[in-house]
């Protein structure tokens, strides 16, 4: 049993980091003030080959594995967080059902400038009465001629309003609830197909996020992403697990960045005639935190394993993700208490590690639904094993 | 002239890893170790003379044991193809003059027309390598260079240095050797297929014997007596009379201090 | 006999020596006087006016002459030194500070002689027979004291820490060595161009004079120069101000600028993060002024201030100038 990496994903890493280090560290509160999505970082990024993490060598990706893309997913989760979003979202959800059921055409005037940053994708799940209930999805999609015609509304979707296509869920027939959906590609112009209203968001400023609208939108045959209709749920649950694990990891990121601000904080910032570090009470924060802090990260690439080895995870990841977010929730919590009262003041880090946060609790699922998953499950199964 | 330029790399901790000296006296020193900050900025800059002059032929070295291929891994990563470790872990102890040695052993053979280091190491700061190396081969040298500008058809390199006071123009016939100072070049982050690449690389080994050396005897010339902490001063003393009683204040107190003589 | 001589390497700027110079001869002579050695002063080319300058202060000048040695160029200067330890013998030590022309002679040099060297040393001892010299590692963060375990001591210092000596009672005796190297190929000055319009530079000055974000504009920081002015220091800046474009490189000090030891260093408006303090924290005497009562360079200062620069340092300049004239 070994719990190390090897010298080839510690290169890895070493490299991603110096790459954050150097083009996004330094815009963090830039891009936070901006609230909006920073064009000429994403292209600076893009032009360093990482979009194409989880993509053929063919189409100009990388082909890395799970492990590897979790990795990048962590050190990428340091620099901004909305930034971030925009990239994972690029790299995976985005573009993962294109490169998987897309024809050679699609691949080639979707998939290959998406990995080159040169087309922006993303996908549509949620809508105004559906987030983790994806059998209540009222997105339809209506055969007509040799092609579908969709029709709805999606909300809440990364980079929407700057998407050059994303990959849609919708029904082919609501009767079947959650056998009745599948994905499709829509591309920007094609009539029908607008941007709404943009959500106004707490935190993870560098990323747009917004409504996409459904009007009489004709997509044709190939559009359809999956061997055939109704096979939605069942992909879906394929990507799930890898994003409930970047999701774990990106929240593990965060929280080690506010605990190392907050560090720094507490080693320099003195009450009653010494830095505050000294006190039993501060320390007490850090030795806690950096218990919940190896246990969430541990049991996130514990998962990224599982699914790299093709094991049966997805309870796994969703106590990967649930543990991390939550551990993350209360570092920044108890961060912000360190820095004191200047945690209220717009001018330090931490107010936007603790805005950020939040948003790690609801992506990949809101835990009031995975903790009744996973409750169920543990009934039924009685908890998990070492495999 | 076809220009063939070798690269001296060294991996160091990075600069912002602690450094602690613990209670038996050695260094404690945080694991995270990266490619010297002046020898990224000597890579980047003979990268530049190869996109100027593609038929340009670079190469990378580094002597020592494991963190010699972790430099090396960094220099292809950045775009440099041809690397070669020079020698092993016995090296790891040895003084700039040892390393210099099997540096220049190893580049006489190589026929560099031009050697680019960088100034001074992140860990010794002791700029000694670079023109150690030049004095070894009996090669021109000039340290410290702020631009390069490389002339294959006349076989000259030409480069700007700030001096105390002013920035010199030297130029000297090749082969000659140059290191790095902060502003030559900005070193590139590397592009992921070329970090893959490093990643994967096998890093080509030259054992000390086949350059016709010895392991150095550690000590023979410099040896270590201790570790001391940086310099430590008293307690500020603040002047918190109101202004401007606390400005004549201190210059009352710099008086007596001598520090106005 | 020259193995128990100490050497040392003089720098010359424009027709004067530089203090740098005075201050490790002042560094030969403390040795000298501990072990018995005779501190020598070595001139590579000069004039016969600067050698007697030299005499002042070290009782042995021995001045390098011949073609092609003037102005300086490493690799006749190393040539000419290594012929000179090859017909008068190796010195128990050899101490060239530790400027751009030192770092870049030295240890040439001691490769051509096969012996050992240390750069950028700031304090010198003689233990148990052996120099030992202190030197910063790791940008500052460490110190070690290592010992020359034999043969002869090639070394560069920095000046700041050594005393400038009073002059001699009696003259020291110059000694006029002819050198005269084959045609080597090197380093040729093809240009220069002055950055300094006259002041003094950052790393050599006796008193220096910094500017920080807090002093980031041009009316702030000409309150910085008129304080330098008022002071006869040099001026020097955060990196802050260097990567804004604000204030020329060769002013910078801190990590990835110059490492400095003046006697006086004033900073204004400088926050006093670590990257900073590496450059400076070996000063003698440190004053630091900031708005902030929390700011860090605070706790690298002697002597702090709280209150805005651009009325604290126009104050200061004030009131120094007012002493100056008592005097």
């Amino acid at each position: 049993m070994e719990f190390r990496f090897t010298e080839e994903q510690e290169f890895f890493r070493t490299a991603v980091r110096d790459a954050v280090d150097k083009l996004i560290r330094p815009r963090i509160a830039a891009i936070d003030e901006a609230d909006d999505f920073p064009r000429e970082l994403w292209n600076e990024f893009a032009a360093l080959g990482y979009l194409g993490l989880r993509h053929p060598e063919i189409y100009g990706g990388m082909d890395a594995d799970v492990v590897t893309s979790m990795i990048f997913y962590e050190e990428l989760g340091r620099g901004s967080c909305g930034f971030a979003m925009s990239v994972t979202m690029q790299i995976l959800m985005g573009t993962y059902f294109v490169g998987r059921f897309g024809s050679e055409a699609i691949k080639q005037r979707v998939l290959v400038p998406a990995i080159r940053g040169e087309k922006i994708g993303t996908i549509c799940f949620t809508e105004d009465q559906s987030g983790s209930d994806l059998g209540g999805t009222r997105t339809t999609a209506t055969r007509k001629d040799d092609g579908w015609v969709l029709n709805g509304r999606k909300m809440w979707i990364t980079n929407g309003p700057i998407c050059d296509f994303c990959t849609v869920l919708a029904t082919t027939d609501a009767s079947r609830g959650m056998d009745g959906l599948s994905f499709f590609l829509v591309e920007a112009g094609t009539p029908g197909f607008t941007s709404g209203q943009q959500i106004h968001k707490l935190g993870s400023h560098g990323s747009v996020t917004g409504e996409l609208i459904f009007d009489n939108v004709f997509v044709p045959d190939e559009n359809l992403l999956g061997d055939g209709p109704g096979n939605g749920v069942k992909l879906t649950t394929a990507i799930l697990n890898e994003v409930r694990v970047m999701t774990a990891l990106s929240a593990c990121a965060i929280a080690n960045e506010a605990m190392a601000d907050a560090r720094k904080y507490a080693l320099e910032r003195a009450a009653f005639g010494k830095p505050i570090a000294q006190y039993q009470l501060i320390r007490s924060k850090f030795g806690s935190h950096w218990a919940w802090y190896e246990a969430a990260r541990l049991l996130a690439y514990k998962a990224a394993w599982m699914i790299q080895e093709k094991l049966e995870c997805q309870y796994e990841c969703m106590l990967a993700k649930m543990f991390a977010t939550e551990m993350c929730q209360s570092a920044v919590d108890e961060a912000s208490r360190i820095y004191g009262g200047n945690s209220f003041a717009m001018e330090y880090p931490q107010q936007r590690w603790f805005r950020d946060a939040r948003f790690t609790l609801f992506g990949g699922g809101c835990h009031e639904v995975l903790l009744n998953t996973l409750g169920a499950a543990y009934l039924r199964r009685g908890g998990g094993r070492l495999p | 002239m076809t220009l063939k330029i070798a690269v001296l790399v060294k991996q160091v901790p990075d600069l912002e890893a602690t450094v602690e000296i613990a209670a038996e006296g050695q260094l404690r020193i945080e694991d995270r170790y990266v490619c010297s900050f002046f020898d990224e900025i000597a890579i980047e800059a003979a990268l530049a003379v190869k996109a100027a002059a593609p038929d340009t032929e670079l190469a990378a070295f580094s002597a020592g044991g494991r963190r010699a291929v972790d430099a090396l891994r960094r220099a292809v990563a950045m775009g440099i193809d041809q690397v070669e470790q020079l020698g092993d872990e016995s090296l790891d102890g040895a003084d700039s003059l040892g390393v210099a040695e099997v540096l220049a052993a190893r580049l006489k053979a190589f026929e560099p027309s031009l050697v680019l280091a960088g100034k001074q190491a992140g860990d010794d700061d002791m700029a000694a390598v670079g023109p150690m190396v030049a004095g070894a081969l009996g090669i021109p040298h000039a340290s410290a260079a702020i631009a390069l500008r490389v002339d294959p058809a006349a076989g000259t390199v030409e480069l700007d240095r700030a001096v105390e006071g002013e920035v010199l123009t030297l130029r000297a016939p090749l082969p000659a050797l140059v290191t790095a100072e902060k502003g030559l070049a900005v070193p590139r982050i590397p592009v992921v297929m070329r970090v893959m690449k490093a990643m994967k690389a096998k890093i080509p080994n030259v054992p000390l014997t086949q350059l016709g050396l010895a392991p150095p005897a550690p000590g023979a010339r410099l040896r270590r007596v201790r570790y001391a902490p940086p310099p430590s001063r008293p307690p500020v003393r603040m002047l918190s009379e109101p202004f401007p009683a606390n400005v004549d204040e201190l210059v009352r107190r710099l008086l007596e201090a001598g520090a106005l003589a | 006999m020259a193995s128990k001589e100490i050497w040392v390497l003089a720098e010359v700027r424009g027709e004067r020596v530089t203090r740098g110079t005075l201050q490790l001869i002042g560094a030969a002579r403390g040795l000298a006087a501990e072990g018995g050695f005779e501190p020598a002063a070595v001139l590579v080319g000069g004039s016969d006016g600067i050698a007697a300058g030299l005499a002042e202060l070290a009782p042995k000048v021995l001045r390098l002459d011949g073609p092609g040695l003037d102005p300086y160029e490493a690799t006749r200067h190393a040539a000419a030194l290594a012929e000179l330890v090859k017909t008068r013998g190796a010195p128990f030590a050899f101490l060239a500070p530790a400027s751009s022309t030192g770092l870049d002679l030295a240890p040439r040099l001691a490769a051509l002689l096969g012996t050992g060297y240390l750069s950028s040393c700031v304090a010198l001892k003689l233990e148990g027979g052996a120099l030992v010299a202190r030197r910063p590692v790791y940008g500052g963060k460490a110190y070690e004291e290592i010992a020359f375990a034999a043969g002869p001591a090639f070394l560069t210092a920095r000046p700041g820490g050594f005393p400038v000596p009073e002059k001699l009672a009696a003259r020291g005796t110059t000694e006029v060595i002819p050198i005269s190297l084959p045609d080597l190929l090197g380093f040729e000055i093809v240009a220069r161009r002055s950055t300094s319009g006259g002041r003094q530079d950052v790393s050599e000055a006796k008193r220096v004079v910094s500017g920080g974000r807090g002093m980031g504009d041009a009316a702030r920081f000409a309150m910085i120069e008129d304080l330098a002015a008022a002071l006869d220091a040099a001026v020097g800046a955060s990196r802050a101000l260097v990567d804004a474009g604000f204030r020329p490189h060769s002013e910078q000090v801190g990590k990835s600028g110059k490492t400095i030891s003046p006697e006086l260093y004033v900073a204004c408006g400088i926050s006093g993060a670590i990257h900073h303090t590496l450059g400076m924290n070996t000063s003698k005497v440190v004053v630091a002024i900031n708005s902030d009562p929390e700011a860090l360079i605070f706790k690298s200062a002697d002597f702090g201030i709280v209150g805005d620069g651009a009325q604290v340092v126009p104050a200061l300049a004030a009131a120094i100038r007012k002493v100056a004239k008592k005097a």
